[in-house]
């Protein structure tokens, strides 16, 4: 009897050991360089390895939507149709993946054509409409969610490019267009320059100045993502769930949106590797603070976990709107990480001694402006 | 029949006979104390009442030490230094050498530092009974001063520290009497041009400048609350027993008590934390190098501008943390973590980035215009900064519902 005890009890330390192996084996964490970058350095690597690449992407795909949206409308096709829906879908998948990279002068462009949700009962209504038409200038059925709505929603693809939805389409996407060659122009002209000589006093004193700028970004995109993208469509706040209001769910390109997105809040972090925030995070002391390496770990972890929710999302169809609708649970689980990514971005703001608080900024006086003389 | 005996049949064990039953229940009773303290600190964190009763306790706590360990001991350190420098006098009169004149020079700089950090104390039994002026009138009164020291060398006049105090005139003594006498264009006069009337009168402004300190930490500590020392030089010195001003400001609400409400004694507080900043040490940066560029001295006729910058910043900092950086407990800031624990470390954050970049300032002495102008300007965004972040507080302190009212009512 004491030896079947033995053996079972053996069995059970067997086990938990196996376990703990098994679980030390599986979450060894994330290799983060213990070599201490210059937050100049992580500038100029956000501006080189992130920023610029993430906006040239954004014009070039802009370019391709709006020569296939041309295309369409003067040639309507199915299979016009089809590349101008295909080429939205690339730039739309640009456009939040450059998100945490939109500030400076590309942030009035984000303004501009990020706005959703689509105000789809006054955008049908006023594309046919002359006496609506007026309607068009504001900003709920413009931008990327009410070009989705115009190319998608219709079955048919005369229905697509009758001539008020033709004139609307060319319109927004020339203006997407527009509007992005300019930032391109504005940021590579004096801000990407200003942010990599941040410290220089013209107009950033210290690199930290520019850095949280750069890192307030990453916690407002956060933000919106949980509020506008997760909350509202799941009810986490109040009410039902909102199927339609599901981002981008009319062109089904809703779940592929938040992959894209939280890639470029990863390539926002952790983007140039040695040069990075999160390298920064783990290695840096301040005068206060000290680095802190687990918080570096642990947001890339939980950067990986909002990863494989979303990967979950959507069921076989990927139809966000189908899922939520049946399991809102999903997407409720999905802003509490969030939740937790943001935690532990401004625990991380704080190990970095950034001024992210543009609250806080507002009540200072302008300290750049140079001392009287 | 067998031999053996009867094999006995243990009785069936219950489950409360179970060999191991006692340290079971032992177990079970523990779990169980386990789990009711866990629910009533969960219930104690969801109950909104518990939480401000909570509050409360640290406001209390916090304001405690805020009176002993920052505004008592400061003062109890300038009047610590106060002594030395009446020490140095006395050394210097005593025999007039290099060594004794640099004893005494230092132990003004140690002295006048201290001074500093009492800034933001100043009100209160500060401004009732003018101990700024008493201690520091500003500017001196120069032709006073010197028809003094004439009168004191042709002996028409006996100068003491008892003269000094009683007289009405508080520009005749205090740290820029002193500064005026030990220093000239900014650094120390040398110990030959020094006359015996002059040391004479330095040793009587130090002695007033001591009694007047052990004074002023009378009003907040309470005369009877000082060593045996202190008050027999309060006693020697002909001045009044004074009630504990410190007592009145931590016990808040008491009959008779001008402090109605813990949000009374925090708006003093703030009120003198924000005076500092604004006031003082913003301007303070800002004239550094308008004083520079215009060729002049620095600013306020100041020896050491930086160090009277960076000693008003460690004043507000020990009124903020509840403590001087050797006697720290429970001050604002714990208060402040309370609500808003990001803020507070944002501000502690702030006053390490402004005394670095202020310090920063000093050492690019010597570097291009340019360099120096950004240098100051750094420094005015960190201070402009911690101005900033104490302010969004100041409303969570005061106006908390723990520390009300907020205001004293009619009566």
């Amino acid at each position: 009897m004491k030896r079947c005890n033995m053996n079972v009890e053996n069995w059970i330390r067997g086990g938990v050991l196996c376990a703990m192996v098994a679980l030390v084996g599986c979450d060894s964490g994330p290799v983060i360089s213990t070599v201490q970058p210059t937050e100049s350095e992580v500038l100029a690597a956000w501006v080189n390895q992130s920023a610029m690449p993430s906006l040239n992407r954004v014009v070039a795909t802009a370019e391709q939507m709006n020569g296939a949206i041309e295309r369409l409308c003067e040639s309507p096709t199915s299979e016009t149709l089809q590349q101008a829906q295909s080429a939205w879908v690339e730039a739309y998948l640009a456009w939040r993946h450059a998100e945490p990279f939109l500030v400076g002068p590309a942030a009035a462009m984000d303004r501009q054509i990020g706005n959703g949700p689509v105000n789809r009962i006054v955008l049908d209504a006023a594309v046919d409409s002359e006496e609506l038409a007026y309607m068009l200038k504001d900003s709920d059925v413009r931008g990327y969610a009410a070009l989705e709505h115009l190319l998608f929603a219709p079955q048919q693809v005369a229905a697509v490019t009758t001539p008020g939805r033709s004139a609307h389409l060319v319109d927004l996407s020339a203006e997407i267009y527009t509007l992005s060659v300019r930032a391109k122009e504005q940021v590579e002209g004096d801000f990407y320059r200003d942010v990599i000589a941040a410290g220089n006093g013209d107009p950033y004193l210290v690199p930290a100045e520019a850095l949280s700028l750069v890192f307030g970004e990453v916690l407002n995109v956060t933000e919106r993502i949980m509020r506008n993208r997760i909350g509202e469509p799941s009810g986490y706040f109040r009410g039902p769930t909102q199927p339609l209001s599901v981002e981008a769910w009319e062109s089904g390109a809703a779940q592929e949106g938040l992959r894209t997105a939280v890639a470029g809040l990863r390539l926002a972090l952790w983007g140039a590797g040695e040069a990075s925030i999160i390298t920064l995070v783990a290695t840096k002391d301040g005068l206060v603070e000290a680095s802190n390496p687990q918080l570096a770990a642990d947001l890339v972890k939980q950067l990986n976990r909002i990863q494989k929710t979303i990967e979950g999302l959507g069921g076989a169809s990927l139809r966000l709107e189908v899922e939520l609708a049946e399991h809102p649970n999903t997407f409720q689980r999905l802003y509490k990480q969030f939740q937790t990514l943001q935690n532990q971005l401004i625990e991380a703001s704080l190990v970095l001694e950034l001024d992210v608080h543009q609250g806080l900024l507002l009540i200072a006086p302008d300290a750049k402006a140079p001392l009287p003389k | 029949m067998s031999q053996h005996a009867p094999h006995k049949v243990p009785p069936a064990r219950s489950f409360l006979t179970f060999r191991m039953s006692r340290s079971f229940l032992a177990i079970l009773v523990l779990s169980a104390l386990a789990l009711a303290v866990v629910s009533h600190r969960l219930r104690q964190q969801n109950d909104p009442v518990a939480q401000q009763d909570a509050r409360a306790h640290v406001a209390l706590a916090a304001v405690a030490g805020y009176v002993d360990n920052a505004v008592i001991k400061t003062i109890e350190m300038l009047a610590a230094e106060a002594e030395q420098l009446n020490r140095a006098s006395q050394n210097l009169q005593a025999e007039r050498s290099p060594a004794h004149l640099d004893a005494m020079v230092s132990a003004w700089h140690a002295a006048y530092g201290i001074w500093k950090t009492t800034s933001p104390y100043l009100y209160g039994p500060a401004a009732q009974y003018d101990y700024w002026k008493r201690l520091a009138t500003w500017p001196c009164d120069k032709v006073l001063i010197d028809h003094a020291i004439l009168q004191l060398e042709a002996g028409e006049l006996a100068v003491d520290s008892r003269y000094l105090r009683e007289e009405e005139v508080a520009a005749l003594r205090g740290f820029y009497t002193l500064q005026y006498l030990l220093f000239q264009n900014g650094v120390p006069r040398a110990v030959t041009d020094f006359t015996a009337a002059e040391v004479d009168y330095m040793v009587a402004v130090t002695q007033a400048l001591f009694e007047e300190s052990v004074d002023f930490e009378a009003t907040w500590r309470g005369t009877k609350n000082l060593s045996a020392e202190k008050a027999a030089v309060l006693k020697n010195a002909g001045l009044k027993p004074r009630e504990s001003y410190g007592d009145a400001f931590k016990n808040p609400g008491t009959p008779g008590n001008p402090y109605t409400s813990l949000s009374i004694s925090y708006q003093d507080l703030f009120q003198d934390i924000s005076g500092v900043l604004s006031d003082e040490i913003v301007p303070g940066v800002a004239e550094l190098l308008e004083g520079e560029d215009r060729g002049e001295m620095a600013y306020w006729d100041s020896i050491d501008p930086y160090a009277d910058l960076l000693h008003l910043l460690q004043g507000v900092e020990n009124a903020y943390l509840g403590g001087t950086p050797a006697v720290r407990t429970l001050g604002v800031s714990d208060f402040l973590a309370e609500h808003d624990p990001a803020l507070d470390r944002l501000i502690r954050i702030s006053f390490a980035h402004a005394y670095f970049r202020v310090a920063a300032l000093r050492d690019s002495q010597g570097g291009t215009p340019e360099e120096r102008n950004l240098a100051a300007r750094i420094a005015e965004m960190e201070v402009e900064k911690l101005v900033a972040r104490m302010s969004v507080a100041i409303p969570q302190v005061v106006l908390d519902p723990a520390v009300e009212p907020y205001a004293a009512y009619l009566k």
